[in-house]
């Protein structure tokens, strides 16, 4: 490979690097149905079809006072986004709630047994409840792939570069993936700080204890 | 918390420092680049269009209780999804509904001029919770079938024939229709976005080596309803459906060797 090459190349993956924007402030409305062509309708179509197998998902917990309790919760933290959100409860003995982007909520018998008063449970519905309303799932969708897409060029300009000077840039390669990886889940550690704030937002609204937040843990 | 996203196509490229003409004359590289290029772009070409026989099955007449045999055609699984630059993968939402819709009318196209009597059913069957359970048990046996067949690690040693059954669990599964046979179809593909395939292009032509692309997949299955056995096969290259044409295509392949 001669130098000619390599600028060909350099120049050609400069072109080539296109974001998707990523607006940090968005939020999704109440109702609201992404539009069949973005990328967030794929992913609730990925995940209306895992709320399928939920539904029919041995583990589901069918008491009616137990859901409708925990429903009733979330609709009086959610307002608006009541009927956005759908509750299912989970025999699963482990500390876990976890919220899907198409307004899919989960919430582990375990997480149940930990939580000692309303104003504990109410904090981590909240929590939830941010991830859906601030679109954290897509956000993150998102930021992973304009992150591997940047990564895919970098490691081929820099192949590319070693090539020219006769250097092996393996291990720069490696390095970079690590410092995108550890990008990503920073970006992620940001979304469950915001989810926090977010939920301790809603249970004040609703005059709950905010100690219950910090007590869980 | 939300969904887990793997982050895929961190390892996907790496320089191969000495194998391709490095501080060789230009014109021996771009030979020894020009071959395998060449190869790769033929290897692409050929795994998109060819169709390979691989049907299995232990029935190549269809029986069915009255004179036209009846099928049963379970909700068939598409998803069309698209290939990032760095490759990740993303569901296109339109994609597969269009897919979807050319795959039905595919589908109900084929066993038209056949003396086969399908029914799709509106509101599917698996919806009441006995038929969850046949649906669930003939996803995981399909499941078993093919990575016996096309994984090696996970060939089942004692397995020498292809005999697989549900048991007799579809018995009854449609009173009204009375099915002599239930039909499963899947078809999954993966696209390369446009940028992808640009890189893809040029690490072909400046490192001889190229990044996936993509694939396509598709799969069918027929269970005979009164002894539970699946009695017919097949995988093959599935397509992605954008258009009817390419649906009938990918149909027309996924239902080769279909017993008659």
């Amino acid at each position: 490979m001669n130098r000619a090459k390599i600028y060909l190349l350099l120049s050609f993956l400069v072109m080539a690097l296109g974001c998707q924007t990523l607006d940090e402030s968005s939020y999704i409305k109440p109702g609201d149905k992404p539009e069949l062509k973005t990328t967030e309708a794929g992913l609730w179509m990925q995940m209306d079809q895992v709320e399928q197998k939920v539904k029919k998902s041995g583990k589901l917990v069918t008491d009616k006072k137990l859901n409708s309790y925990i429903q009733n919760l979330v609709c009086e933290l959610a307002g608006d986004y009541c009927s956005d959100i759908r509750v299912y409860i989970l025999n699963v003995p482990h500390f876990n709630a976890s919220m899907y982007p198409n307004g899919m909520m989960q919430v582990w018998t375990g997480t149940l047994l930990r939580t000692q008063n309303e104003s504990q449970l109410v904090a981590i519905l909240g929590h939830e409840i941010t991830h859906y309303i601030k679109q954290h799932s897509l956000k993150r969708f998102v930021d992973v792939k304009n992150k591997t897409n940047f990564l895919s060029i970098f490691n081929v300009a820099l192949a590319g570069t070693g090539a020219v000077y006769g250097i092996d840039t393996r291990g720069l390669s490696d390095l970079a993936g690590l410092g995108v990886m550890s990008t990503i889940s920073a970006y992620s550690r940001d979304h469950e700080r915001e989810a926090d704030a977010g939920g301790l937002d809603l249970m004040m609204k609703l005059d709950y204890a905010a100690e219950g937040a910090p007590e869980i843990w | 918390m939300s969904g887990n996203i793997e982050p895929r196509g961190m390892k996907s490229i790496e320089p191969k420092i000495g194998e391709y003409g490095l501080r060789a004359e230009s014109a021996r590289s771009i030979r020894k680049i020009l071959f395998p290029f060449l190869l790769s772009l033929t290897l692409l070409f050929v795994s998109s269009c060819a169709t390979v026989k691989t049907a299995k099955f232990t029935t190549s007449e269809l029986i069915g209780k009255a004179a036209k045999t009846k099928i049963l055609i379970l909700k068939p699984h598409v998803a069309i999804h698209e290939m990032a630059m760095g490759g990740l993968i993303e569901l296109k939402a339109d994609w597969t509904e269009a897919a979807t819709k050319n795959l039905n009318q595919a589908l109900k196209e084929h066993f038209q001029d056949k003396n086969i009597a399908v029914k799709f059913p509106k509101n599917p069957p698996e919806q009441k919770n006995a038929n969850t359970q046949a649906r669930q048990l003939l996803d995981a046996v399909g499941k078993s079938i093919f990575s016996h067949y096309y994984f090696p690690n996970q060939h089942l040693p004692s397995k020498k024939e292809f005999n697989w059954s549900v048991g007799k669990i579809f018995y009854g599964f449609d009173g009204q229709f009375d099915p002599d046979y239930i039909l499963y179809v899947s078809i999954e593909a993966t696209l390369a976005s446009g940028n992808r395939q640009a890189l893809a292009l040029v690490t072909a032509l400046v490192f001889g080596a190229a990044i996936p692309t993509g694939h396509s997949q598709g799969i069918a299955y027929l269970v005979e309803t009164k002894s539970g056995d699946i009695v017919w096969y097949n995988r093959t290259s599935g397509g992605a459906m954008r258009e009817l044409k390419t649906a009938k295509i990918a149909i027309r392949n996924v239902l080769s060797d279909f017993p008659k």
